[in-house]
């Protein structure tokens, strides 16, 4: 495996030096054209996130490799990036793009948005031609292994940041969302953006009450809702499901007294009170009325913090699942350097026993031979060859993967002295010329089995 | 045959039950799928046992302690069942086949009384009174489960611990309504195997209604559940006190089906449960 990875990331360079790298547009493509062109680099991807800057590549040298991006990022910058920079090769380079897809590296562990990044960035150096057939395996895995990730392990569950908070907690009351009414008291952004959460997870109503008017106007026409006075916090109480709490005032403006015939007038429907000011504007008290539940800033902080350490296990399991993939991975990687050395060996022995026999045949043609034992010779040469080759050939396809797979082609290769890939080319080629001297007519057709000789 | 048939179907609940506990308290084993085949097999071949027992039998299968008890393991698991089929909730599984299992295995240990069944009883009015008077309590029973499961989340809800089996619990309102629809369901069940007892009594005893204890303990869980039911319907009460109110009326119902039993009271025993 020649891929390597030079890069860093949030966990080893502060946003003053990650700026410094940050590429994006136009400058990412002629970067990533640069990085192209440096010696020894074949295919290659650049991710550029607000978090990270990376250059995965495959290098016949691949540490050589990595030190020629690490080079070019050092002249990028003008500085020195040495403390900074990481290089990865082989396995760990794959270990690393896995993690950095499956959102195991992210900063927020989980966060979603990390493998729809690296999509774009795989995206961008396809258009540009910077990758080939053997990174495009590697990519198409690596978004393969994050799926796998994400759906059997628990990094991308629980909310972890508070308007999301907001919603599992709405969610863990009423189910279904749809149908319900959320109450904005105040217009804060964080109660802005909890709405907004929620919205978007089906609440359809919902009502602005602000001691500006004006304010309560702006922010419920965002959402289609409707503007009311603080004075009719009473009622509104009765009506809404949800309510958002947000305003700078000084002390309780939800109180059990106030709330205690709103109880009555909902029918017991459950409450859910969600207290984002400090000072606080909702007592907590309100707690011990029945089918109430109100949390403040804290609650919501504490189930984030939950939820983070909850994720930081996961990943643990994600990596686990990310270094057994990284195995299988490599294991059919090896099975395929296998197979096209058996393909260039079989051809050339073929090769040279047809040529033999040609050579044996026109000597005896003074013999006079009849047909049917210039048959014999040729089935002779063929003979020879098929049985010489049974032994390596089954020993090379049962043995397909792991390192002692690899180091018998690799022997293979030097005992015969096969030019694999040149012989793999020509063969694939004359396959391809078989095929379109068949016609495009013909292909798709069922080719009907011959029916004896 | 017939214990071999039983005992497999116990085998088969415990199980299930294995299953739908796996499914709460360890996320990742996905084991919920073990609790529903599982239960389905049992539902089978307890079924099976139920037929094969009331054709050697000439009646219904509910004539001591131990048979109601095997009985009762049946209708919870089939009303368990259908409510898991329409709703899909295996958490409440975990609620109920432990319940399920300990009926089973009561009915196992509890010696076979095989006491001389009055001709009389052999009426069509038994299978009609009995599957009412039993899927009703199962019913009522699986809401008790689910009333159970309400106030649990209920509680870490207002205490705010939202760690461990919290993020696999339903919402609250879905507890809720399938609380208040289990409840609907059994007190329809249990009104028809009253009315239908009523007539019956009327018949063999040439009185519809004369305080024995199980036409009493019947009538006041039917109060209880009537209470329940039209409280929420006029004075909107629901969430917990909903499952409070459940949950001690399953408890009494409960108490009157074993206690009776133990003190051997009444008309009822000594023919079935």
């Amino acid at each position: 495996m020649n891929l390597f990875v030079t890069g860093l990331s949030h966990k080893t360079a502060p946003i003053a030096i990650r700026e410094r790298l940050a590429f994006s547009g136009d400058d990412l493509e002629v970067a990533l054209g640069r990085v192209r062109r440096l010696p020894g680099i074949h295919e290659a991807v650049m991710l550029c996130t607000c978090n990270r800057t990376e250059v995965y590549a495959l290098a016949s040298n691949p540490q050589a490799g990595a030190e020629e991006v690490a080079d070019w990022m050092d002249q990028r910058t003008a500085g020195d990036l040495t403390p900074h920079l990481y290089r990865h090769t082989g396995e760990d380079a794959l270990v690393h793009l896995f993690s950095v897809s499956a959102s195991l590296d992210s900063m927020v562990v989980g966060e979603p948005q990390i493998l729809g990044q690296v999509k774009e960035a795989f995206a961008t150096a396809r258009r540009h031609k910077a990758t080939g057939r053997r990174i495009e395996r590697i990519f198409s895995r690596a978004f393969q292994v994050a799926k796998r990730v994400r759906n059997e392990t628990g990094v991308g569950e629980n909310a972890v940041s508070m308007s999301f908070v907001a919603v599992e907690l709405a969610k863990k009351v009423f189910g279904q969302l749809d149908g319900k009414a959320v109450l904005l008291v105040g217009a804060g952004e964080m109660s802005e953006l909890a709405a907004e959460n929620l919205a978007g997870a089906g609440v359809d109503r919902v009502v602005v009450a602000n001691r500006s008017q004006a304010r309560a106007r702006e922010l419920a026409q965002k959402f289609g809702g409707e503007a009311r006075g603080l004075s009719s916090l009473g009622q509104l109480l009765g009506e809404v499901d949800i309510v958002l709490s947000s305003t700078a005032a000084p002390s309780f403006l939800i109180t059990p007294e106030l709330l205690t015939p709103a109880v009555k007038a909902r029918r017991h429907r459950p409450l859910l009170l969600i207290d984002l000011a400090v000072p606080r504007d909702i007592d907590p008290a309100v707690n011990e009325l029945s089918n109430v539940y109100s949390y403040d800033v804290d609650d919501m902080q504490r189930v984030v913090e939950e939820n983070l350490q909850t994720r930081s296990q996961e990943a643990t399991r994600g990596l686990r699942l990310v270094h057994r993939e990284v195995t299988t991975f490599l294991d059919e990687d090896k099975a395929r350097a296998v197979r096209p050395v058996l393909t260039a060996l079989r051809h050339v022995a073929r090769q040279t026993a047809d040529a033999e026999v040609e050579k044996t045949l026109h000597k005896l043609a003074a013999a006079g031979l009849t047909e049917a034992q210039q048959a014999s010779v040729a089935a002779m040469g063929q003979a020879i060859i098929k049985k010489l080759l049974h032994e390596p050939t089954v020993l090379l396809r049962s043995m397909p993967t792991g390192e002692e797979g690899e180091r018998l082609a690799a022997a293979v290769t030097t005992l015969f002295g096969l030019d694999v890939e040149a012989i793999n080319e020509a063969v694939a080629e004359a396959k391809q010329k078989r095929r379109d001297e068949r016609g495009p007519a013909e292909v798709g057709k069922v080719v009907p089995l011959k029916s004896g000789k | 045959m017939a214990v071999v048939l039983l005992k497999t179907s116990t085998v088969l609940y415990v199980v299930a039950a294995f299953g739908y506990l796996g499914h709460l308290l360890v996320p990742d084993l996905k084991t919920e799928r073990i609790g529903f085949w599982g239960l389905a097999a049992a539902l089978v071949v307890h079924f099976v046992t139920i037929v094969h027992h009331s054709v050697t039998l000439g009646m219904t299968p509910v004539t001591n302690f131990q048979e109601g008890l095997s009985f009762f393991a049946f209708t919870l698991s089939v009303i368990y069942m259908g409510m898991q089929l329409r709703t899909r909730r295996p958490v409440v599984g975990a609620f109920v086949t432990p319940l399920v299992v300990v009926a089973i295995i009561s009915s196992l240990l509890v010696p076979a009384e095989g006491g001389a069944i009055p001709e009389s009883l052999r009426s069509v009015w038994l299978p009609i009174h009995i599957s009412m008077a039993f899927l009703g309590d199962a019913a009522l029973a699986v809401a008790a489960a689910v009333a159970l499961l309400y106030l649990i989340l209920e509680s870490r809800m207002k205490r705010k611990q939202f760690g461990g089996v919290f993020g696999r619990l339903p919402s609250l309102e879905s507890l809720d309504s399938l609380n208040y629809n289990l409840v609907r369901f059994g007190f329809v069940l249990l009104s028809m195997a009253i009315v239908t007892g009523t007539l019956w009594a009327g018949q063999l005893w040439e009185s519809y209604f004369e305080w024995e204890p199980r036409q009493t303990s019947a009538l006041v869980a039917w109060f209880m559940y009537a209470g329940l039911i039209v409280s929420r319907w006029i004075a909107g009460w629901r969430g917990r006190r909903a499952a409070v109110i459940t949950l001690v009326g399953f408890l009494i119902m409960v108490g009157s089906f074993v206690g009776l039993k133990l003190l051997d009271l009444g008309r009822h025993t000594g023919t079935y449960t």
